[in-house]
């Protein structure tokens, strides 16, 4: 509770500083900004198109937290409803193809499979969010099942076995919230790895398209300015640095709740 | 190969196959080069840097987990996020402080610095794997039971333990490799190095189709062998694996 006090309050602050900053400092009159070094004007500089790197920043750490948020929600649901079909499957063939399949994607460089499916199926924002998903959740339902497996000689339940219920309500009401907990921290453990790949799709050009930016493109447009505007480069990593050192605390937190 | 004078798609395929047998998969569109030679050198390219970064992490990470193991808890390190930090972000690092020491970073000096960016992470799964059963070993029965019969601790460790850390590194082996794989990339591209990683990529944004699939099929089939291999190799020394 006290740490979601302290994101609460950290993210009024954060809207207030971005308010002060848009409304007053952004009209404060300045003459050709193109490649603007950081500057009370232009706190973290500007790029090759005068665009302030700071509102450009703020857009794609938003769109970074959105892909996350929309990620981690189909992932956690999807991967749960696969996993609990592949366990209460009567269906042995059906059963075996779909663990072969999901065993096959899982031995697969994920972001090489994302890659080629955006290739098939186009660039954007919608699509590679998708596509992540797509590609992340053979291996949530892979979990979900072997955690699921693993439980299925637990003492408590062969006790409501006994009690007659069926096989539905078990896993409903016993099972899965029996396995609930380390599912949840296998998700989050997954954070990392999500914000990895967006930002990698997104440094491809396969993401965010143009007007919007992204962490993964402004730093693909860093790469060209990288001796001569350092800021470009340096701010999305910084950004990136403090997103992984805040999410990962976070995830610990949660694991040793 | 040419497909308008073919009116079947099986057709098409079986010649897909033969050719796939005797490794003809076209030639890339951007270069005009054989696609095999291209994913050839590729793969020559990006050995240097990955095949070394992953002899690294694992000498690194097993010291780094014995160390670690040692301490009597093994808490996650607040610190430990800059091992999850992409390996985009330390190339460029290691690139502007490269030129503001005034390395060659053209020179062959690249290699070096990808082999260390490339082991960043793999070592920290090295040395949290290690650790982890490091300390479940000194914790458990046989260990005690050895510790009491008059066993040393690092005869103990030599004799009895061996086998289980190398099933325990067998069983991460293939990730490491797909994410080295994966992400090669990020660090060949900064660094001018032209890899698997960097020819992949450079296919896809020119949509080079023969260089793309070809890429994807060969992967597919390394991945199966290293796959294979492995499996195969567990199945020698694991007693549990059937």
């Amino acid at each position: 509770m006290r740490k979601l006090r302290h994101i609460l309050l950290f993210a009024f602050l954060f809207a207030i500083i971005v308010a002060i900053y848009y409304f007053f400092i952004l009209s404060i009159p300045q003459g050709n900004a193109s490649l603007s070094s950081p500057e009370l004007r232009h706190w973290f500089g500007t790029d090759i198109n005068g665009t302030d790197v700071f509102m450009k920043s703020i857009e794609a750490f938003g769109f970074e937290i959105l892909t996350l948020l929309i990620v981690l929600v189909i992932i956690w649901f999807v991967g749960i409803l696969f996993g609990s079909i592949t366990y209460v499957l009567n269906w042995r063939a059906l059963q075996e193809f779909f663990l072969n399949f999901i065993h096959y994607m899982a031995t697969l460089p994920i972001l090489l499979i994302a890659m080629f499916l955006l290739i098939i199926f186009g660039a954007g924002f919608i699509n590679s969010v998708l596509i992540l998903t797509i590609s992340i959740i053979p291996t949530q339902a892979l979990f979900v099942y072997n955690q699921l497996q693993s439980a299925r000689n637990e003492e408590f339940l062969i006790a409501k076995k006994s009690y007659g219920l069926s096989n539905t309500t078990i896993l409903r009401f016993h099972l899965i919230p029996f396995i609930l907990k380390k599912y949840n921290n296998y998700t989050f453990a997954r954070i990392p790895e999500i914000i990895m790949m967006n930002l990698a799709l997104n440094f491809l050009g396969l993401g965010i398209k143009e007007p919007y930016s992204s962490l993964g493109r402004m730093l693909f447009d860093g790469l060209s300015f990288m001796f001569s505007a350092w800021w470009l480069w340096v701010i999305p990593c910084l950004i990136i640095l403090i997103l992984y050192s805040i999410i990962l605390n976070y995830a610990v937190h949660y694991r040793n709740k | 190969m040419d497909v308008s004078q073919k009116t079947s798609i099986w057709e098409l395929y079986i010649q897909v196959l033969q050719n796939l047998i005797t490794l003809d998969l076209g030639n890339s569109i951007s270069s005009g080069q054989p696609v095999i030679s291209e994913i050839k050198n590729g793969f020559a390219e990006s050995f240097k840097s990955a095949f070394p970064a992953l002899i690294l992490s694992y000498i690194i990470g097993t010291l780094l987990g014995v160390k670690i193991g040692k301490r009597s808890t093994n808490k996650n390190n607040k610190y430990d996020f800059i091992f999850y930090v992409p390996m985009i972000v330390f190339s460029y690092l290691f690139l502007f402080m490269a030129d503001k020491f005034g390395i060659d970073f053209t020179s062959e000096i690249k290699y070096v610095f990808a082999i260390i960016i490339l082991a960043i992470y793999p070592t920290f799964i090295v040395s949290k794997s290690f650790s982890t059963n490091y300390q479940s070993l000194i914790t458990s029965d046989y260990y005690r039971f050895h510790i009491a019969s008059g066993f040393s601790k690092k005869s103990i460790l030599k004799k009895f333990t061996t086998k289980y850390f190398a099933i325990e590194y067998l069983a991460f082996f293939e990730n490491i490799a797909i994410y080295l794989f994966g992400f090669i990339y990020f660090v060949e591209a900064p660094f001018a190095i032209h890899g698997v990683g960097y020819k992949f990529v450079t296919g896809i944004q020119r949509f080079d189709y023969p260089l793309i699939i070809g890429f994807c099929i060969v992967s597919i089939i390394l991945f199966s062998v290293i796959n294979i291999i492995v499996d195969f190799i567990k199945q020698r020394i694991d007693t549990r694996v059937i």
